[in-house]
């Protein structure tokens, strides 16, 4: 992994607990299961039918536009 | 659809990115893009909202490469959300983009320059835009002014029955027997407002209503019998009986069934198994005439429905779209004559009735005339094309009578987009001439209608 950052998460007691527990089970640092959880809302949202559809659209449509400002 | 949020737009950064999610929600989680994703939210003009969020993000540069194409999508999402498509020139847009990036046009510049690309994604837009009625309006306006009270971007069918209900004057107001006539008109324009899928299905049926009926405008009852036939029975006040309602607006629409109608699908069933035993052959055929006839009802229903298939200027679909929209306004019987506004209204619209509508062979040969800029036949062919549009600006303005300004200033502002439509027509492009002038028409009358009043 390349550069990190460190950040401070507040949970409620019970939800902290589960979180530990999870990586407890798994044999992982609590930080790999949250940015794993943090990654699967991400890709959640953009399997979302309706963001896909929107997205789909955007990008077929302004091909050109978008591919004139990779260059950035 | 809903609303834009943070996972919105880290997903949308994840689509132009390598960056990986949490990395970008890191990146993305601050406050000055919360601060601009509340301002995306707040009631304002879609077109306005995008713009903000478009400069916002460009100015912000959250992402240490691809911003701009980030901003863009961001804003065509948001955009996306209201149904609303955005036609824009690349290299216009990209030269654009990079004078926001140096610190040129601010947010409300950006806004007048976006909101002439602004269209309806959906037909349906156009054709509920159209063909509302007074009452259909002021339900809709009603609907949307709940859900924004709740902090609801989009307005669910349960709003779209409220706003009925609150309306009190239409058809459905009286066939659920709801007499709140104090409800306030709010001014609205669809392309501000955000229906949920649920209300937009509702409004098509409503549509499909009014056309399978035989009628020029949806009016508030064909909007109650679009929610009955959308599965929404279960949202009436308690102790209202849906089959009655139905009947009641079917009564108040001026169709209720006579006994003899209602009896027709029992009689014909009849008909036919009498026939089975004394002639075979005429009872099959009565069940082939039956289907067909059937058969023809549902035609009609797919093809209103079709509108709400993909709509762009180049789609020629549109035409017929326009075309069956000015059928579906044309005024039933000769214009009445007198003072005041009403009576100018009323002849000028019949003097532009006047003017002959044109071929599509008629309309390129006229373009032709003035691409080959002689004069002064290349101004007579202008003439001629704006006369015989007049009548599509009068059915346009009909539809905006709910934003207060009268009915002649609307007309002149779409006179003007009409004017501004015949010299940056292409036709080489392959769509009619309307089409692409419904559009002018629409953005002229929308700007005068949106414009706050001295």
């Amino acid at each position: 992994m390349g550069e990190t950052k460190n950040m401070l998460l507040r949970l409620d007691p019970e939800l902290a607990d589960r979180l530990g527990m999870v990586a407890q089970v798994e044999g992982r640092p609590v930080s790999g299961v949250v940015r794993d959880a943090i990654a699967a809302y991400v890709e959640a949202r953009r399997r979302d039918p309706e963001f896909r559809r929107l997205v789909e659209s955007s990008l077929s449509r302004h091909a050109e536009l978008l591919g004139l400002l990779a260059d950035e | 659809v809903r609303a834009l949020d943070l996972v919105d737009v880290v997903a949308l950064a994840a689509e132009v990115s390598d960056v990986e999610p949490p990395k970008l929600l890191e990146l993305l989680d601050t406050p000055e893009v919360g601060a601009l994703l509340a301002e995306a939210q707040a009631p304002l003009p879609p077109h306005e909202a995008a713009a903000a969020l478009l400069v916002g993000l460009v100015e912000i540069g959250p992402l240490p490469t691809g911003n701009r194409r980030l901003a863009l999508l961001a804003a065509l999402h948001l955009l996306g959300g209201y149904g609303l498509e955005v036609e824009l020139d690349p290299h216009a847009t990209r030269d654009l983009l990079a004078a926001v990036q140096a610190g040129g046009p601010d947010a409300p510049s950006v806004a007048i320059w976006l909101g002439p690309h602004v269209m309806a994604r959906d037909p349906l837009d156009c054709a509920l835009r159209d063909s509302l009625s007074t009452d259909a309006w002021r339900a809709i306006g009603l609907a949307v002014d709940r859900a924004r009270r709740h902090r609801r971007l989009l307005a669910s069918p349960a709003d779209l029955l409220l706003g009925l209900l609150r309306e009190g004057t239409g058809p459905a107001a009286l066939a659920t027997g709801a007499d709140d006539t104090t409800a306030e008109v709010v001014m609205i324009t669809p392309a501000d407002a955000g229906f949920e899928v649920g209300t937009r299905t509702v409004m098509a049926l409503a549509l499909r209503a009014a056309v399978t009926l035989g009628h020029r405008q949806i009016t508030g009852g064909h909007l109650l019998l679009g929610l009955l036939d959308g599965g929404h029975a279960g949202l009436l006040p308690a102790g209202v009986d849906a089959t009655d309602v139905r009947r009641r607006v079917l009564d108040l629409l001026g169709l209720a069934d006579s006994p003899e109608r209602t009896d027709l699908g029992a009689r014909l069933s009849e008909l036919i198994r009498r026939l089975r035993t004394t002639d075979p052959a005429a009872a099959v055929e009565l069940e082939e005439v039956t289907e067909l006839l059937r058969t023809g009802v549902d035609r009609t229903i797919e093809t209103v429905l079709a509108w709400r298939g993909e709509l762009s200027l180049t789609a020629l679909g549109q035409d017929e779209a326009v075309d069956s929209l000015l059928a579906l306004q044309r005024p039933p019987g000769p214009v009445p004559a007198g003072s005041g506004e009403a009576g100018l209204l009323a002849r000028y619209v019949a003097d532009v009735a006047r003017y002959p509508k044109l071929s599509r062979a008629e309309e390129a040969e006229l373009f032709a005339v003035i691409k080959a800029a002689v004069e002064p036949e290349a101004a007579l062919s202008e003439r001629r094309l704006i006369q015989s549009n007049l009548e599509l600006v009068v059915t346009i303005a009909r539809g905006y009578h709910a934003s207060g300004l009268p009915m002649l200033d609307l007309i002149q502002e779409g006179n003007l987009g009409l004017m501004q439509a015949v010299p940056r027509y292409d036709p080489t492009k392959g769509y009619r001439f309307t089409t692409f002038a419904t559009w002018w028409i629409r953005n002229y009358i929308q700007r005068a209608a949106g414009r706050p009043r001295a």
